[in-house]
């Protein structure tokens, strides 16, 4: 297992779709920023985080279903199964390596935020306690979010999943927040817990939603499924 | 025998399509043997049986006489290495850092080696090339190069001669032979390029619809494809006295037919034939090559 963390990970670190998708959450942030050029310094760090929130997981999902796509697509990972590693701890390893990647661009957009906001003066204005909760809710939501890609990485490999994987979270995004709009459906609400869209409208950078612990548990509930499902699939697949 | 492979009643069913069906098969340790079959004979889905991206549907098969339902089989593929169809490589990668890949999945502690497998397959001079820019069959020889990470015993190339030209044709061929004699690797290598393989392979495996029509080494094969006189007479074993007390070399195939490995002078044979009162129906000159024979086993017409 060891072996292949190693290599996935020194793999990920120098691939190009990473850096690239760093680069994009980077821009992302300084355009939010530019954007509310005239607002106030907490208006503008919240529309920053607002278009986090909308971009932090398709920009992850890409990541991570562009990333294991180059082995199916390449064939590369026949070379794993042919010197006798597991399906199980290969699928383990793409994991772990998703969750790390959640995990740097999530530190990676927070900082950019955080820089940004401390630039204009106005970090002495956020109170930690709300941003502590709320950055932790979204961290399990990613990496529910981190499963789920897997998975579409799995059953659909390369550009294929990463399209459908992004019409997926499109499509939750719109039913969660037009849901919200009318005070929400009863199953929708509940649905909403599981997955980072559902955060869309009911978190800010210093409002944490409502129970913001049965978020959690729904994410890490749904991450745990996504990963068995995906575990499952993968070791039963017939490769080329 | 010791047997690096061997498959016992291996069978594959896709939803409407079976591929393989109570295939039997034994690859000798040492050997360079050829698997030979039309496209659609089932050659890469046992490869990709063997090599572990596939499921058997029934039966089994063993490496180093381990069996593949045995959880120390995977041990066994520590010591195999595979080319299957395409060349499986990072695109965006250099040959170096294709290699340094392959030397962490296997989890080899340094990277001491590399640039000798690099020699030892003619990529020593690709510096900063991609493998995106290498010709098809660079691409090949550094899929054989990854193969050959971690020193493996055992060699499985699918087509590894296909859309190359014949300058790649003779450095793969060479590369083989060196490999099978400096190392002592065995190899499985399916084609359909058949005077290719005739070059190198030391036994044959002959594959249609599916099923391991013959096995046979290379000796056996010589002999089968020998130019030689088929004659059908009324009494085989007078026919074998006659050419035995002539130091005629020959081989008896059926109840009524000799095959004879020399120009008998046929009056001569025949009117002491006549004396035994044996008579001579037909006589056939047949000059078979791997080609003639592999069709002779599998029939002419086309599965497609």
């Amino acid at each position: 297992m060891s072996k292949l963390l190693h290599a996935d990970n020194n793999r990920m670190l120098r691939s190009r779709v990473f850096r690239l998708g760093m680069a994009s959450l980077a821009a992302l942030v300084l355009l939010t920023f530019a954007l509310e050029g005239d607002a106030g310094i907490l208006k503008r760090t919240e529309s920053g985080f607002q278009g986090l929130l909308l971009f932090l997981p398709m920009v992850c999902s890409f990541i991570i279903i562009l990333y294991v796509g180059h082995e199916f697509a390449g064939g590369a990972i026949r070379n794993k199964l042919i010197v006798g590693h597991l399906r199980s701890r290969v699928y383990t390893s793409w994991m772990v390596v998703g969750i790390g990647v959640t995990v740097i661009a999530m530190i990676f957009s927070a900082a950019m935020l955080a820089a940004m906001c401390a630039i204009d003066g106005g970090m002495g204005k956020l109170a930690a306690k709300p941003l502590i909760t709320v950055w932790t809710v979204l961290l399990c939501e990613l990496l529910s979010n981190a499963a789920m890609s897997l998975l579409f990485a799995v059953i659909l490999p390369g550009a294929k999943g990463a399209v459908v994987s992004f019409l997926y979270q499109y499509a939750l995004l719109m039913v969660f927040m037009i849901s919200m709009d009318g005070g929400g459906i009863g199953w929708i609400k509940t649905l909403s817990h599981f997955f980072p869209q559902g955060l869309m409208g009911v978190a800010a950078l210093q409002r944490a939603p409502e129970k913001p612990w049965l978020y959690m548990l729904c994410s890490l509930g749904a991450a745990v499924a996504f990963y068995g499902v995906g575990m499952y699939s993968f070791r039963r697949k017939d490769l080329n | 025998m010791d047997y690096v492979l061997e498959t016992r009643g291996l069978s594959k069913r896709y939803k409407h399509f079976t591929a393989l069906q109570d295939l039997s098969m034994h690859v000798p340790k040492g050997a360079i043997y050829g698997f030979v079959g039309r496209n659609g004979a089932g050659k890469t889905t046992l490869i990709r049986l063997v090599c572990g991206l596939q499921f058997p549907t029934e039966g089994s098969f063993t490496l180093w006489g381990t069996d593949n339902k045995d959880a120390k089989i995977n041990l066994m593929r520590q010591r195999m290495g595979a080319v299957v169809e395409t060349p499986s490589l990072f695109p965006y990668m250099t040959a170096k850092e294709n290699l340094k890949q392959q030397y962490r999945v296997l989890g080899l502690p340094n990277f001491d080696g590399i640039d000798e497998l690099l020699a030892l397959v003619g990529l020593a001079d690709t510096g900063k090339k991609k493998a995106e820019h290498f010709s098809l069959g660079m691409r090949q020889r550094l899929a054989i190069a990854v193969a050959l990470c971690g020193n493996p015993d055992f060699l499985v190339l699918d087509e590894p001669i296909n859309g190359l030209d014949p300058q790649g044709i003779v450095e793969i061929r060479e590369l083989i032979l060196k490999l099978n004699r400096e190392r002592n690797i065995t190899f499985l290598i399916s084609s359909h390029i058949l005077d290719e393989l005739a070059r190198i392979a030391t036994h044959y495996g002959f594959i249609d619809r599916g099923h391991i029509v013959r096995e046979m080494s290379a000796e056996e094969l010589q002999t089968a494809c020998r130019k030689c006189v088929s004659l059908k007479v009324t009494d085989a074993d007078v026919l074998a006295r006659e050419l035995t007390k002539r130091g005629i070399d020959y081989a008896v195939t059926g109840t009524d037919t000799v095959d004879v490995y020399a120009q008998p002078n046929i009056t001569e044979l025949a009117l002491a034939l006549w004396n035994d009162k044996c008579e001579i129906l037909s006589c056939t000159e047949r000059d078979e090559n791997l080609e003639g024979f592999f069709l002779s086993l599998v029939g002419g017409e086309s599965h497609e």
